[in-house]
Parts: C-alpha cells; structure tokens; sequence
C-alpha cells in the first residue's frame, strides 16, 4: 500500500506544486530511493501538469483527450437524454511522465475544466479516492498537488490522503493560510472521524533569513502548530531562483543547470526528514 | 592509398573536419602549406602544456576505442548507436555539462563518482556498452525527446485561448 500525502494550504503561492514536483522527481530517480510515484494534480490551475509534461505532451493529452482528473469527478454526470457513459478505466486516466531506472513518475493531470466540476460538487467527494485504492498497490507513494481554496476538492484530498503536508511561506500574508487550514481539517475530521488522516507537519518554504519579519512569521506558525498538536520540520526550505528555473525547465532543483549544491542539499535533508516522518 | 595507416588516418582527418567546420580546415591548410617553420615550431613548443591531458584524453579514448572495436564485431547495430553517441559526448552535443552528464547516467543505473565530465566518459560509455539493446535506444531516445520540449509562455496560452475559444463555440 502506498503511502498518500496531499499538499496543502488554504493560501495560494506556497510552493504547493514546486514542492509536489520535486518530491515526487527526487523519491523517484535518486538512487537511494528509485520510487514507483503518483502525483495527482488537483488543481484547476494544473500547474504540477505543466511543470512535469510541458506543452507538448500536455497538447497530446487534449487532442487525443486522454482523461485527467476532470473525468475522474465527471465520471458519473451524465447529460439527460444521452447514453449513460462507462465508469472509468482506472489505468487509463494514469500518464506516465517519467521513467527512470527503476523509479516513475505517474501523474494525474489536470485541466482548466477542472473548476466546473466546483460549481456542481454534488456527491464527488469520494470518486478519486475509489480510484486511488483501485491502483495505489502499483505505487510507494502518491502526492496529491491541491488546490488553494476550500472545496469538495479538499476533501476529495483528505479522503485520499493518510498525510498532510503544509508549506508555509513565513510571511505575514501566507502564515493566515494556516488557521483556514486548521479550520478546514477540523470540519472534515467531525464529519469524516473514522478516517485517518495525520498532520505529517508544516514547513517553511521559501525562506530567506530575512529579519525580522520571517522570524516574526515563524514564530506565529510555530504558536499556531503548538496549540493544534502539529509538527513543524526542523529543515526549512530556502529560497532559490533555482526553483522558478526548474519549472521552466521542466526539471528539480537538483537538475537543475547552475542551482546552488547548498541549496540542492537543504531540499534534499528536507526529503529525507518528511520521508521519515510518514514512514517511507 | 598505401597503408591501413594512411586509411585510418584519413578517416581521423575526415572526422576531425566534420567537428571543426570547414572554415577552420581550410584556414589550417594554408597555414600548413605556407609552410613557416618557425612559427610550426613556437606552434608545437607550447604543445607540451596540453599534452600531459591530451595523453590521458588519448589514453581514454584508445581504452574506448578497443570496447568499442570489440563491440563492432560482436554487434554491429548496437555500436553504431554508442559510437555515434560517444562521438556527440565528445564534441559536447549532448549533455555538455557534467551535471547533465551525471544525471542522464544515473537515469542509467550508473553513480559517477569522477571530478570531471572528462574522467566520467570512460566509465560512462563502458557501462551503456553493457546495457540490453532496447534498454540503450529507449534511454538515448529519452534524451533526444528531453531537447524537444516546449515550456515557452506562448505554447501554454495557446492551449488555454484554445480552450476559451472552444467554450464559446
């Protein structure tokens, strides 16, 4: 069984699909881990999908309209008067983006249709993680990129997930995304209270060491964390323009040409502290 | 025509040619047939400073090139792709920098642990020597179809104004 973590905030521009992305790349082609990976795209934006396929393979995938995580949650709506579609395929709404030695990257991916599926949510909730369970014996890990702002999507997310994953970018704007999330995990756990859904932790993404405003931020999340039982990672992310170069690239920090070794290294203790964290 | 010598050294010259351009080529022959000595000479003085890297360069690649020798008469078809491939590696058309190199061979199933790009081509071409076949062409497709991508702002509007004019229609 894999283990399956949503990244999420409530606030967008986190680093929520850069960090989806390069966990997925480096559990799946490091030598040390060379892990089978699913990432799930779950964001109406689709930035994960074009991070990973850019144009070209995103293209094919609309022209030969291949199913995306659109057609997972539509799979069910059908158009009165029409012939009822066939339930969808499991395998066939999986791309495989990246194969390495003995890693993969699989994705779902998403598409701007997704946010349709926003204005009838009605009963979709538990689709993808019917299909997840289907196929995640073919997975070690599977990281669902979400969306920013509460909705059915969310707990399509939780529902999937066994972890939580938070950034956090420690600035006064961004660290307000945590209490909506607080917020948002606590609604689903009274609704949903036998599933088991654990707060892997919060981490600090795109630091800079900028005093005093960060230490200031930090402070507040760490309060926060504190207060709801929650774990903050010791190893922060920092900031590097490597990571915006990698999406254009299409590649992680750490193909990335010129990216700093410091830098490569502070993502990859990271890796390693979450990956132990969730038991990987 | 009168030796194997003169043969090979004519296939060096030819695929020398091929890297440098014909520009350079003729440029060199006039200079040759012009013929002053001294300046030959100050010329092949200053080539001693290049020549301890040149040697391990030439040793290196006379190791390869018996690999590659053996390969030749073992498998024709598997050759053509690694010495095609070798000779691109050499010339920097793919993979020009180390890190590139380093991770396309760990794609490979190969840890570099050299200091340089220079020193990991040995042991590079030697271990995609012993790949299976299909293994080889699928994993130097992959980097053929890597160079291709398009991640250009332009190419993603494209998609998603294709997408809002669809949604009018």
């Amino acid at each position: 069984m894999a283990n399956k973590v949503s990244i999420i905030n409530m606030k967008g521009g986190v680093g929520k699909s850069t960090l989806s992305v390069n966990l997925a790349w480096h559990f799946a082609a490091t030598h040390k881990w060379r892990k089978r990976v699913l990432l799930v795209d779950l964001d109406p934006q689709f930035n994960a999908s074009q991070y990973l396929l850019g144009v070209k393979k995103y293209e094919d995938i609309m022209e030969n309209e291949i199913p995306t995580i659109w057609d997972v949650f539509e799979q069910l709506t059908q158009v009165p008067g029409s012939v009822k579609k066939p339930l969808l395929e499991s395998q066939k709404v999986i791309y495989h983006a990246k194969k390495f030695y003995k890693g993969c990257i699989d994705l779902i991916p998403s598409r701007l249709e997704l946010a349709y599926s926003l204005r009838n949510p009605g009963q979709k909730e538990h689709l993808l993680a019917k299909l997840i369970n289907k196929i995640e014996d073919n997975y070690d890990i599977i990281i669902l990129d979400c969306a920013p702002t509460e909705s059915f999507l969310t707990t399509a997310a939780y529902l999937t997930s066994d972890y939580i994953l938070v950034p956090v970018r420690p600035e006064y704007l961004s660290s307000i995304g945590l209490p909506l999330l607080v917020k948002s995990m606590n609604e689903f756990k009274q609704f949903y209270n036998d599933h088991p859904l654990e707060l892997a932790g919060v981490v600090f993404n795109a630091t800079s060491n900028y005093v005093p405003e960060e230490s200031k931020s930090k402070l507040d999340v760490k309060k926060i964390a504190k207060d709801n039982g929650w774990y903050v990672f010791e190893k922060e992310i920092s900031y590097s323009r490597s990571y915006p170069k990698g999406a254009r690239e299409g590649k992680p920090i750490f193909r990335t040409s010129y990216a700093r070794a410091k830098q490569t290294d502070k993502f990859k203790i990271f890796a390693e502290e979450f990956a132990k964290r969730i038991g990987l | 025509m009168n030796s194997n010598k003169e043969l090979d050294l004519l296939v060096d010259i030819i695929k020398l040619y091929k890297k440098y351009g014909q520009d350079s080529f003729s440029s060199l022959v006039r200079f040759l047939s012009e013929g002053n000595i001294e300046d030959i000479s100050t010329l092949l003085k200053e080539i001693p400073s290049k020549t301890k890297n040149k040697e391990k360069d030439l040793k290196q690649r006379s190791s390869i090139n018996i690999l590659l020798s053996d390969l030749e008469n073992a498998d024709q078809e598997k050759f053509k792709i690694i010495n095609e491939f070798y000779e691109e590696l050499i010339a920097k058309i793919v993979l020009p920098t180390f890190r590139e190199l380093k991770d396309f061979a760990l794609d490979c199933d190969l840890e570099l642990k050299t200091d340089s790009r220079q020193k990991a081509i040995s042991p590079f071409i030697k271990h995609l020597i012993g790949l299976p076949k299909d293994q080889l062409i699928s994993k130097i497709r992959s980097l053929n179809k890597r160079d291709a991508d398009d991640r250009s702002l332009e190419g993603w509007s494209k998609i998603i104004l294709n997408n809002e004019l669809k949604d009018k229609e």
